[in-house]
């Protein structure tokens, strides 16, 4: 059946005319403003006003499972505890970030207000079978803990332009990348709702490339331990930083020298500071290894919802019980792409910039790798990625559909499924409505058992599959190999 | 003139480890914590117990100090968590039971408790159970809902066993020993039960008046967990806030004192989701809903162990509140009258224990005379 005879089968439909008119209505404004602000771009400060703007309306009564984690570990080192009194698997900085932040909000609050009790809460979702937290963030909590995200999703933005402004791009093209940024559903979501604090060692990482072109050697390595030092994912590019650092410099042994060992030292430094006492790296060691022993490695997100699936949730029980060897064929996996990724980048590199297309496919593939390396995949992890695939896009004209899908799939997802509508906006009593939609929606409990492992792969396989292409892309074809002399 | 990018990138990195590294000062160096301090002095005159206490506070903080008599001193605290990742848990049970162990670990080090706390297996633990150590005064806690048919099954009750020789079991689930688990088997239709599994610990009264679970495979008409919001008098002076339970195995509250236990939990209705129960020489604390808000839980459950009330039948006395603004110092005197059993109880202890009863905070410290 061609376009003209779906469409005449729709409208012949109840009401298809009528849903019709209103797609092409709604399609006519969608173009008509896009010539519009072809011709007459927003201004820097535009872009910035209505980022703020949309995160600064969502922050206050929205959260996520995480941010009552975050919560709790801020609570329990507010009221004296150590950063690891309460079990969490991330580094010690992010500990200390979440101190920092309850320590400054207990100047103006009473730390009982940080999180609230929630009668409503607890008895539907106890009435729903979905044992979800009885106690959220209140408004003053859950905007300290998402503002400094919002920091470093400004600052991000600023680099990225800088970047791009940086390879010759024009005064549009870098603000059009800051707005591709800094307005991205993806980050607005993750930082404003969701509060996951991935955009901060996305800056780090961005930052540590950035000086690293810039031969500020040992400030990149600084930058690069402290995304270490608030989430492990920025260690993995430590191959492919270490293979950029060695072209760049192998003409003359007393640079590569000198540069490698100011990065080293940056980055030692830095971790070891953050990291001891040795007490601390012990109980973190075990934190983050516990996860991986504890078989809740397949709990049904990202890449492993189908297990939810009638049908394969007998295989639950066996990836529970063989935990252990899946892994290591996973970790195993990562490894071999993060050094193909890195092989290609250093085979194919032909000028000194990690921004080059060798270079950001390279990143790409370092990306996936880190996400193989995790036991599942959640949609704040496109955070990671986003940046590389945007400048691919901006830069060089690759990867868009990969940037879009990365822009909308995973916020639609996060949104509409990860434990249902009520999960996200989930505002306190005074404002919990029953007969609000997502009240309504979230009654439906039969609506999300299904659709969480349905939905879930339609976020992440079609990404996924983007992202081996590009992979495959990176690297050198086989007859390319050949060709080359040995 | 301008700065450079590149120098901006550098401070901005420069800022923000200064405020993680401040951040850790705080944390990790010893005496820059900000903890309450506690400071109790007790006196005793006849049957009267003098109460004079100081509390001070960096934040604002609220606490409740509850006095407790306890007949034969606090055993020392070890505890058997049992956790095993072939066991899938029970219905409505997260994952979280299994972090549950590190958290009561954790904040035991912050109260500074000599716990000794050892994670055991399915195999582990019946071994440990059969083993040569007396049970008097050891805690095994179970929160995976679901027993490991190791220790219990049909015809076999180790654990019951146990517990009837004197030992002490928390449990946080459903039935208890309504079913019996092999590796990698999930509660379901198929599960193996054990009849009259669970009247080798309770009586089926405590139960009178839940509702029943509904019939396999279908769409339960009830709610599958039941929330109780109401605090009583008893959980609000030992800070358990665990409210939650599964409709078919609501506590009877009337029952729970005919069966000579006491009710520690809160209530929804004339039951109550939480009670400690006599069975032979031992105990049994059955919290009869899922684990799923462990993170309070941890503290319920170690103001629990740390007062003697779950090992060594204390008793609670009086409870009072005590709200401390930021930085100030709040200073009481009471006099708590001693239970006439004082007398005759010479290893007795008088008690008062101080925790935070905001959410989250770990913090506790118990003095006794």
């Amino acid at each position: 059946m061609d376009i003209d005879g779906l469409l005449s089968r729709v409208r012949e439909l109840p009401g298809g005319a009528w849903v019709l008119r209103a797609g092409s209505k709604g399609l006519q404004r969608c173009r008509s403003t896009a010539r519009a602000l072809r011709e007459n771009p927003p201004s820097w400060w535009q872009i910035l006003a209505l980022g703020l703007f949309v995160r600064f309306l969502l922050a206050p009564y929205s959260m996520q499972a995480d941010l009552l984690v975050d919560g709790r570990a801020t609570l329990t080192m507010v009221y004296g505890g150590g950063p690891y009194t309460y079990p969490i698997i991330y580094p010690p900085g992010f500990s200390y970030l979440l101190n920092a932040e309850g320590r400054a909000l207990a100047f103006l609050y009473a730390p009982s207000t940080f999180l609230a009790p929630n009668s409503v809460l607890l008895t539907r979702h106890a009435w729903l079978g979905f044992i979800q937290p009885s106690y959220v963030p209140g408004p003053g909590y859950a905007i300290a803990e998402k503002a400094p995200l919002f920091l470093f999703d400004l600052l991000t933005g600023i680099l990225l332009s800088v970047i791009v402004k940086e390879r010759g791009a024009s005064e549009e093209t870098s603000r059009l990348v800051f707005a591709l940024w800094f307005l991205n559903p993806l980050t607005i979501v993750e930082s404003s709702l969701h509060g996951a604090f991935d955009t901060i060692p996305t800056f780090f990482l961005l930052a540590t490339l950035y000086l690293l072109l810039h031969d500020r050697s040992l400030m990149a390595g600084v930058a690069l331990a402290l995304g270490t030092a608030l989430k492990i994912f920025p260690a993995v590019f430590i191959p492919l930083l270490l293979a950029f650092v060695v072209l760049r410099y192998r003409a003359s042994i007393k640079r590569l020298g000198f540069h490698l060992g100011s990065a080293a030292a940056g980055l030692a430094a830095t971790l070891l500071v953050l990291f001891l006492p040795a007490d601390l790296l012990v109980v973190y060691l075990g934190q983050f290894t516990y996860l991986a022993s504890s078989g809740s490695a397949f709990g049904g997100f990202g890449i492993w919802s189908p297990l939810s699936l009638p049908y394969a949730v007998s295989l639950s029980p066996w990836l529970r019980a063989h935990n252990g060897p899946v892994s290591i064929v996973l970790d195993v996996a990562a490894v071999l792409i993060l050094l193909l990724g890195t092989w290609a980048y250093v085979r194919r590199q032909s000028e000194n910039d990690l921004f080059g297309k060798a270079g950001l496919l390279a990143m790409v593939s370092t990306v996936f790798a880190a996400f193989v390396l995790q036991p599942y995949v959640q949609p704040q992890y496109m955070v990671w990625l986003l940046p590389f695939v945007l400048l691919l896009g901006v830069l060089h004209g690759a990867a868009k559909p990969l940037f879009w899908a990365i822009s909308t799939l995973p916020p639609i997802y996060l949104v509409s499924v990860l434990g249902g509508p009520g999960y996200y906006f989930e505002p306190l009593p005074i404002l919990t409505s029953f007969g609000s939609l997502p009240a309504q929606l979230a009654s439906a409990n039969w609506f999300y058992s299904w659709s969480f492992p349905v939905l879930a792969p339609l976020t992440f396989i079609p990404v996924s599959v983007l992202l081996v292409h590009l992979t495959w892309k990176g690297l050198p074809r086989w007859s390319e190999l050949r060709r080359r002399p040995a | 003139m301008r700065m450079s990018w590149p120098r901006r990138i550098e401070i901005v990195t420069l800022l923000t480890l200064a405020v993680l590294l401040v951040s850790e000062v705080t944390l990790t160096v010893p005496g820059a914590s900000d903890a309450p301090t506690v400071s109790v002095s007790l006196g005793r005159s006849g049957g009267v117990e003098q109460v004079s206490s100081t509390i001070s506070a960096s934040v604002t903080t609220d606490f409740v100090q509850t006095s407790l008599w306890v007949p034969a001193g606090i055993p020392a605290l070890s505890v058997h968590y049992y956790y095993d990742v072939a066991y899938p848990p029970g219905p409505y049970a997260s994952d979280d039971w299994s972090a549950m162990a590190a958290h009561l670990r954790n904040v035991a080090e912050v109260r500074g408790l000599a716990l000794s706390l050892e994670v055991d297996n399915a195999t582990q633990l019946a071994n440990y159970l059969s083993g040569p150590t007396s049970p008097d005064g050891q805690v095994v806690i179970i929160a995976s809902g679901v027993l490991p048919y190791t220790v219990f099954h049909q015809g076999f009750s180790l654990l019951s066993n146990w517990v009837k020789r004197g030992g002490t079991l928390v449990w946080i689930g459903p039935l208890i020993g309504a079913y019996a688990l092999t590796p990698g088997e999930t509660v379901g239709c198929h599960t193996t039960v054990v009849a009259n599994g669970t009247q080798q610990f309770v009586n089926l009264s405590l139960f009178q008046g839940s509702i029943p679970a509904g019939a396999c495979n279908a769409k339960p008409a009830i709610p599958p967990v039941i929330a109780f919001l109401n605090a009583t008098s008893l959980s609000a002076a030992l800070g358990d806030t665990f409210r939650l339970s599964y409709p078919g195995t609501m506590l009877n509250d009337k029952s729970v004192m005919a069966a000579g236990g006491t009710d520690l939990g809160n209530h929804f209705e004339g039951f109550t989701d939480a009670a400690l129960l006599p069975l032979g020489l031992g105990r049994l604390l059955y919290f009869s809903g899922p684990p799923s808000e462990s993170d309070s839980m941890v503290m319920s459950i170690l103001n629990l162990l740390q007062t003697g009330v779950i090992t060594a039948s204390a008793t609670v006395l009086e409870s009072q509140s005590v709200h401390v603004s930021a930085g100030q110092t709040q200073r009481s005197q009471t006099s708590v009258p001693l239970p006439s059993a004082a007398a005759s109880e010479p290893a007795g202890e008088f008690c008062v224990l101080t925790f935070v009863s905001d959410y989250m905070s770990p913090f506790a410290s118990q003095t006794c005379d």
